[in-house]
């Protein structure tokens, strides 16, 4: 009898356990950004909020770069998100590099963009730091 | 059979990938929010390929917080279930969690040119990866 009560005792707390967590998982106490508390996304934008207070000089860039994101297809914006990644992994000189690259390539058309990729592969070390040198991008 | 060990094998890692998020979301907790912001204004020059200024932070100051940092993630390794498979973030830290988290990446996103990033995919951009 004593030990029916003892396992009842634990049913009883697991069950409850149980409940408080389902109560506060994570998904379930969260709802939609409608129905957050202004605290609530307050905090949740609080990074993007200290960075655009932080650096004035900065606002215009990335108010522009958020409407990009706004105008992107699905698609586009995984490929983005993706390119994201490969850029905090490249050291200062690659993504260099990569401006240059992207700047001197985005606006060329199809052959002389092809002919571009043809010289690089044929450049040397030397003659492709040169190159960036010479075809430094504006800040983005 | 091979499919199997391989699922296996991904989701032990996914567990261990969500555990050390959390670990790393809870170490950020005992970092200040002065030593963040520094940080992340850090992070965003280095983004841009500048470097920054020396401002001279006491050095005890900049030990202190990765120390907090180390501390909170190993004892996370020591007592988080989630590295045993359970998973999971705790409950009721999830704003905070969120706040900390997302100076990474949601900042980082308006950092540069999205077609700058969605380019870096590119077979063009692959060309310069290959040197």
């Amino acid at each position: 009898m004593k030990r029916l009560r003892l396992l009842s005792a634990i049913a009883l707390l697991s069950c409850a356990t149980s409940f408080a967590h389902a109560q506060t998982s994570p998904s379930a106490a969260l709802p939609a950004w409608e129905q957050l508390s202004p605290t609530q996304r307050d905090e949740l934008i609080a990074p993007i909020r200290e960075r655009w207070n932080r650096e004035p000089g900065e606002r215009a860039r990335m108010l522009e770069h958020a409407k990009r994101w706004k105008t992107m297809s699905p698609e586009q914006r995984k490929r983005a998100h993706r390119g994201m990644k490969r850029f905090e992994r490249m050291n200062p000189e690659k993504r260099a590099q990569a401006r240059a690259m992207f700047e001197a390539m985005r606006n060329l058309p199809e052959a002389e963009r092809r002919a571009l990729r043809e010289r690089w592969k044929q450049m040397t070390p030397g003659e492709r730091r040169k190159w960036i040198e010479n075809h430094h991008p504006p800040t983005m | 059979m091979s499919t199997l060990h391989s699922d296996d094998t991904l989701h032990s890692h996914d567990n261990f990938d969500r555990a050390m998020r959390d670990q790393y979301r809870d170490a950020l907790q005992h970092v200040s929010p002065a030593t963040r912001t520094r940080l992340a204004a850090n992070r965003h020059a280095a983004m841009r390929g500048e470097s920054m200024p020396a401002r001279g932070w006491p050095l005890g100051a900049v030990f202190g917080g990765l120390a907090a940092v180390v501390f909170a993630i190993t004892l996370g390794l020591n007592f988080n279930p989630g590295l045993n498979g359970e998973g999971g973030a705790r409950p009721g830290a999830v704003v905070a969690v969120a706040v900390a988290a997302s100076d990474l990446p949601l900042v980082t996103a308006l950092d540069q040119d999205p077609e700058f990033y969605a380019w870096l995919t590119s077979s063009d951009a692959q060309l310069m990866a290959m040197e």
